[in-house]
């Protein structure tokens, strides 16, 4: 059983190849369909070899969070091992009990968990059992609302917050409640602070902040005479001159990965960079379909054929010094900018994301955020000790951001950005780009919203339909749920 | 009272115990099916009435449901989605099903004779049909991996191009029925074995006899012999192939483009992954329909000549 976990933390940290896991997996006696469903549980870095192929790969998740291991350093304690089954942490004896659910998987629950660790070693009398990466999270979390098993503390990301609040899977956060655990708005970002509230209750914490910015290897830059570029034409050009002998100039944020919400966080901050809307006003039509929600995919699609024409997934390529550019958000910051990880790291930098008009800047930005579900019953004291979770995890947030997050806690917020730490020096490009980052709405629809503009979109890029027509075909599927949903 | 009465009264009385203890009463079977029978209503009867109730009503599961009508299947016609999922399963259901009347048939005519192996062979085919529906998702997403998958392995070795299966819209239906049927031939094959076996062998004697040879043997003996076979076959199998889901959502997940988004697919996430409950029964209504009607076709097709 070691060996088979040593095996797998090989996989996932990207250390053995797929081919030699399987090799080794076979030699421990592995059957062919276990090795099958581990290899798709890890969803580790799309392929070790480059995919010649029309879409990247049959990618089963795409990896916004990269699939690393976690960096051990000689005087640390042991690594938290990889989590995916709930882990408890705390004394057996300590008062109270409190549940925690994530989306966060690989690296961003590594750090989580480091963090949960140390709240229980400094409040002993608060146990918490904390469950990184659950899959189907949205499903999950509706279902043991239902059915009054859900967690104490839940970290969602701010679109799902309407939703949820909606659907009743939220309970309101009372001022007075907040007050006494300490939590205050003037200590928060006020654009994310925002989001806390729905339809005039509160529901949230927020925890980090995160947008994409441009990842570039400076040495292949170099090589062909070519400057950072900073708008989306000097991108373009850029990755023009680049691609060739087997270097990929770019590749766009999680193609391949379907319909699912994540290439539509991509789309949505390029769309904005062209001044598009995604709903009207009112949220009750969809409103990209336009001249310049046209040519902000035509970009996306012209820049992804000159860049990668074969489509081929890039997380091996980039980590070996072979991709140029490519936009990605701080989550990847412990794979790409760790030698360990990555031979090509000393290579690969960051810088803000390039815009197509620097004086109306636009770059897609999302928000953790805490919540406390509804409970069947409230218990008063697991609810006091959930708030001081909560309020503790958001102050000590500057360990979270080596996750590769933006604390939204501002004290946290402001030591991480002048630390001289590697990691969070790198966090600053991200961060650069605060005051123009934006947000999706949260809307009751979201959720659903995204998937179809994701797959349209992925759609147009990859050549199935035309621009023109998957947008229009977005429009007309959005406007349809709307259209459901709006009763 | 007299003797007459009290005789009729001793004979109603043995009537009745005869009715309920005797051996054509109905009450033995009775008792042995009520245990399936509790199930059946429980778990199937009732779910699918309540299934019509709800399909008139908004219902997301956690608040009351409010009962809107026909509005849900009014929606669900206008809904692209809909439309694109209901087109992948009738395409699906047109490929699959033909391939898994006829390849387990062929199969059966073969290892029904006296073959070498015939065992072997037997078990071979049908040995698939034990696997379940995830696990055949994933063994054959490693076989259609475009780098290290089996198939474009032994592909190449004839000197063939290697195809992306799952991630081309158009090889990915392809993919999916090649896969669903290595998965099911043992099914329709145990059933055809049976049926072949039910034909007396001194037709075919008296037709060879006669002069008949392997294909008209086919035709006027095999085939109307296994015509109550070929319905059941037939009508199984058109309906599984409109349930089909386990394989497709493992393998693809609908994708690449919803080129294999299949209707229950859509029922799921509808149902359960955007909790329209209401909106997910009237879908599943809307399968049933279909459904029904292709199954009274074929029973009017096949089992016409009857």
């Amino acid at each position: 059983m070691d060996d088979l976990r040593e095996l797998i933390e090989q996989l996932s940290s990207g250390r053995i190849s797929r081919r030699e896991f399987i090799r080794k997996a076979f030699m421990l006696g592995l059957s062919a369909s276990a090795i099958g469903s581990i290899l798709a549980a890890c969803g580790g870095g799309a392929g070790s070899t480059p995919t010649a192929g029309t879409s990247g790969g049959a990618a089963s998740s795409p990896s916004p969070s990269p699939s690393g291991s976690p960096k051990s350093s000689a005087s640390a304690p042991p690594p938290t091992p990889t989590p995916y089954k709930p882990q408890s942490f705390g004394s057996k004896s300590a008062k109270v009990k409190i549940r925690y659910w994530t989306i966060l998987s690989s690296v961003d629950g590594i750090v989580m968990n480091d963090l949960v660790r140390k709240f229980t070693e400094e409040n002993p009398d608060i146990a918490v059992e904390s469950l990184q990466g659950l899959t189907d999270f949205i499903q999950k979390m509706q279902a043991a609302a239902i059915s009054g098993t859900a967690p104490d503390v839940a970290l969602v990301r701010h679109t799902y917050i309407g939703p949820f609040a909606l659907k009743n899977v939220l309970s309101e956060l009372q001022t007075t409640e907040l007050e006494e655990a300490g939590i205050k708005a003037e200590d928060y970002y006020p654009e994310v602070w925002k989001f806390t509230q729905f339809e005039g209750k509160q529901y949230t914490v927020p925890l980090d902040m995160h947008c994409h910015a441009m990842l570039y290897n400076k040495k292949i830059l170099q090589d062909n005479n070519v400057s950072v570029p900073t708008t989306l034409d000097e991108w373009t050009a850029v990755v023009e001159k680049v691609t060739k002998d087997g270097i990929i100039g770019y590749q766009t944020f999680a193609l391949g990965a379907g319909a699912q919400e994540y290439l539509t966080w991509y789309w949505y901050g390029i769309h904005k960079q062209f001044g598009g809307e995604m709903l009207s006003e009112d949220g009750t039509k969809a409103a990209f379909n336009t001249p310049e929600g046209i040519e902000a995919v035509k970009w996306m699609k012209d820049i992804q054929q000159k860049g990668n024409p074969k489509n081929a997934a890039i997380t091996d390529l980039a980590r070996t010094g072979k991709v140029a550019t490519w936009p990605d958000g701080p989550w990847i910051s412990t794979l790409y900018f760790n030698p360990e990880k990555s031979p090509a790291a000393k290579d690969i930098d960051v810088v803000p994301l390039p815009q197509h008009d620097p004086k109306h800047k636009a770059v897609w930005g999302q928000s953790h955020q805490l919540a406390l579900p509804r409970q069947q019953s409230q218990d008063q004291a697991r609810r006091e000790a959930s708030l001081r979770f909560i309020e503790w995890i958001t102050r000590h947030s500057v360990d979270w951001a080596k996750a590769g997050q933006i604390p939204a806690h501002n004290s946290a917020r402001q030591e991480a950005l002048q630390s001289n730490d590697r990691y969070l020096m790198k966090l600053r490009a991200w961060a650069k780009q605060l005051p123009y980052l934006k947000f999706m709405p949260i809307h009751p629809a979201i959720l659903e919203i995204m998937p179809r503009i994701a797959a349209n979109v992925e759609g147009a890029i990859l050549g199935r339909w035309s621009v023109e027509q998957g947008l229009k075909q977005a429009e007309n599927e959005v406007n349809q749920i709307l259209a459901r949903s709006g009763q | 009272m007299d003797i007459t009465q009290a005789t009729s009264k001793v004979a109603k009385g043995a009537r009745v115990r005869r009715l309920v203890w005797g051996e054509q009463s109905a009450f033995y079977p009775l008792i042995f099916m009520v245990p399936y029978l509790v199930f059946f209503v429980v778990f199937m009867l009732w779910p699918i009435f309540y299934g019509l109730y709800v399909s008139l009503t908004k219902w997301d599961l956690l608040t009351p449901p409010q009962f809107v009508g026909l509005k849900n299947y009014i929606d669900v016609l206008r809904d692209d989605l809909f439309w694109r999922s209901f087109r992948n399963t009738v395409l699906f259901v047109a490929l699959n099903a033909p391939l898994s009347i006829v390849i387990p048939l062929g199969l059966a005519l073969l290892v029904n004779g006296p073959i070498l192996g015939r065992t072997i062979f037997r078990s071979a085919f049908i040995s698939p049909i034990m696997i379940s529906v995830s696990t055949v998702g994933i063994l054959w997403t490693w076989f259609y991996n475009p780098n290290f998958g089996l198939i474009n392995y032994y592909l190449g070795k004839l000197g063939l191009p290697g195809q992306n299966w799952l991630s081309q819209a158009g090889w990915a239906m392809v993919a999916i029925v090649i896969t669903t049927v290595w998965w099911t031939t043992g099914w329709n094959l145990v059933l055809f074995l049976a049926g072949l076996q039910d034909i007396p062998e001194e037709l075919y004697e008296a037709a060879r006899i006669d002069g008949a040879g392997n294909w008209a043997l086919f035709q006027y003996i095999t085939l109307p012999g296994l015509r109550p076979t070929l319905l059941f076959v037939t009508v199984t199998t058109v309906i599984a192939s409109f349930r089909v889901f386990g394989q497709v959502f493992v393998m693809t997940g609908g994708g690449p483009f919803d080129s294999t988004r299949t209707l229950v697919q859509h029922i799921y996430e509808t149902g359960f992954r955007y909790f329209r409950m209401g909106e997910a029964s009237a879908v599943a209504w809307l399968l049933f329909c279909v459904v029904a009607v292709f199954t009274l076709l074929q029973f009017r097709v096949i089992s016409e000549r009857q």
